[in-house]
């Protein structure tokens, strides 16, 4: 049987999903939605000439050939598109953040428990090579017990440009939901428990007037001890350059993953050894594991609750930030 | 061996009356005491003029007093455990034992720094993970007090969230932002990273291997030469300003933070 998916917003990210949906077995485009009709159609008519479009994702809810949804809204409209989707009795992949705070994202959480249907937050970086085979290594004990992770991203320049509402606070909620939960999600799924506390610092680098972080620093606490450090900048010179570092370290061993490269290197008692990536197949992976899952009614691979955590732990940070101190974080 | 002939000449002097006590014999301090021609000892009868006091060494506090009683040079390799432990000694007349602001990838950070080359610094980090004479405590201090001496800037505010891994969040002068981060593994080989960004580039730090990236619209590699552990003993031998366990104290203080 095939899975049928309806797109809901079709702007830059909706094209990483239409083209990773090309590639997934067992699931078709039936349909994609935007408030800017003119988009959808355009949106459509580039993918198939079979595709549907309409102005109104509750139309596009409404289509019984939909079988699950990915949503591609601006940040702000994600709980209420989720839960509609829900209540119409469509699987979800939705874009990260889950929603811009913890209420909306406890609803959703609730929503999709009741349902039965699949709710996937969409953390990307789970899915990248980097992303997975660290866990992997993690989970057969090649670095022992995890107990720290530093993993740096820095970019530039203003993302999106001056108009974009990426920038805009009460549309994305500032790059810690709407970039940082990224990072916040793979380094405590990496560690594998729970945060109890986080300090962060931000700064405005491209301008002061800006109204969100464009550089943030998270330190996290874990129970248990562990440590992780997260570190993004979207307002770095020079502009075209994209810098990401990682060390992972367990108390058997460490893995580094230098700024210039896709490669990591494996330090134990043993010895010190490459570690190679295969390639960057991220939102391919994605797509296909929500088609999975959501087609056999199989657990979400990306939990709710995680989506929810991520959104607990960016909305610490700005707390930490605008307070100078760290706070805590109730599992 | 350096490049030029004369600073390959003198490095290859005996260092008359530098001695160590409970130093692993293995470590990188113990290897460059050697080289310079000093002794590691089990006590102080051994004649001598500037003593390292190693992270191994049985009550390094007894052993500091009477070293200095005698007229000896004092570096103490752990500060942080040192000031720990029950004793008293007076801190300023004490050497610290850092070694990471010697290695000479902090020298040229913070002559690139000093030349403008990445702009004004926003924000500095700094880790050390791996095999190591110390605990974790004590190589974060030892990255604090590089991360200060590289950029000039005076510590405004540390909070810690860890300590094993030891992880202390910062604030420095100028609204400079960032941490150092240590975790001691038992490993064969260890790294420690420096990064500072700025508004026009950024310096990648790789404090272990002697070499800095700087990344700005014309990026470049620095390559460097003699390691930390030995110019620091280079520096203790000659007198030059080194600083105090009085130092270490107040970073020590503000390090203990925390929620």
């Amino acid at each position: 049987m095939t899975f049928g998916v309806g797109v809901v917003g079709t702007g830059a990210v909706a094209q990483l999903h239409l083209a990773a949906l090309r590639k997934t077995p067992n699931a078709r485009l039936v349909g994609v939605a935007d408030v800017v009709p003119d988009r959808a159609r355009s949106a459509a008519i580039a993918y198939s000439k079979d595709v549907r479009w309409s102005g109104s994702a509750a139309e596009l809810f409404a289509w019984p050939e939909v079988d699950g949804v990915i949503v591609c809204t601006p940040n702000r409209t994600h709980a209420e598109v989720v839960a509609q989707a829900l209540t119409a009795g469509k699987h979800v992949l939705v874009e990260k953040p889950l929603a811009l705070d913890l209420a909306s994202a406890d609803r959703l959480v609730r929503a999709a428990e009741s349902s039965g249907l699949v709710l996937m937050p969409g953390h990307t970086h789970r899915f990248y090579d980097y992303g997975r085979q660290i866990k992997e290594w993690l989970d057969a004990g090649r670095l022992g017990n995890p107990r720290y992770v530093r993993l740096s991203i820095s970019t530039g320049w203003i993302w999106g440009g001056w108009g974009s509402w990426v920038i805009d606070p009460a549309e994305s909620g500032g790059h810690l939901l709407h970039n940082g939960v990224h990072m916040l999600d793979l380094v405590t799924w990496w560690l594998g428990a729970d945060p109890v506390q986080v300090m962060a610092r931000g700064q405005k680098l491209t301008s002061s007037h800006l109204q969100i972080w464009d550089y943030f620093h998270v330190v996290i606490g874990y129970a248990g001890g562990a440590a992780a450090v997260v570190e993004f900048s979207r307002g770095s010179r020079p502009r075209g350059g994209v810098e990401r570092s990682l060390t992972v370290a367990g108390d058997a061993g460490f893995l580094t993953m230098p700024a210039d490269g896709w490669g990591g290197i494996l330090r134990t008692d043993e010895g010190t050894s490459p570690l190679g990536f295969d390639g960057q197949q991220g939102f391919d992976r994605e797509v296909a594991a929500w088609v999975q899952a959501a087609a056999h009614r199989e657990p979400s691979p990306v939990k709710p609750q995680d989506g929810r955590r991520a959104v607990q732990l960016a909305l610490a940070a700005e707390a930490s930030i605008t307070a100078a101190r760290p706070v805590r974080v109730d599992s | 061996v350096a490049r030029d002939r004369p600073r390959s000449s003198a490095l290859r002097q005996p260092q008359a009356g530098l001695v160590g006590i409970g130093l692993e014999p293995k470590s990188p301090l113990a290897l460059a005491l050697v080289a310079r021609g000093g002794q590691i000892v089990d006590s102080l009868i051994v004649p001598s003029t500037h003593l390292v006091v190693g992270a191994r060494a049985s009550d390094p506090a007894m052993l500091v007093a009477e070293a200095l009683a005698s007229g000896r040079r004092v570096i103490v390799e752990d500060p942080a455990s040192f000031l720990a432990a029950p004793g008293s000694v007076p801190l300023d007349r004490v050497f610290a034992g850092f070694t990471y602001r010697f290695e000479p990838a902090a020298a040229a950070t913070r002559a690139s720094l000093q030349a403008g080359t990445i702009g004004l610094p926003f924000a500095v980090t700094a880790e050390a993970a791996g095999r190591s004479c110390v605990d974790s405590a004590g190589l974060a201090l030892d990255l604090l007090d590089a991360v200060l001496h590289v950029t000039g800037l005076a510590l405004e505010s540390a909070v810690r969230v860890g300590t094993d891994p030891f992880v202390i969040s910062l604030l420095l002068a100028d609204g400079v932002v960032g941490d150092v981060s240590a975790v001691v593994i038992s490993t064969a080989e260890s790294i420690a990273n420096l990064s500072v960004r700025g508004s026009h580039g950024s310096l990648l730090v790789n404090l272990g291997a002697p070499h800095v990236v700087e990344v700005t619209d014309r990026m470049a590699m620095l390559r460097l030469g003699e390691q930390g552990p030995g110019l620091l003993l280079d520096a203790f031998c000659s007198d030059s300003p080194l600083p105090t366990l009085a130092d270490a104290a107040s970073l020590v203080a503000a390090s203990r933070r925390d929620s």
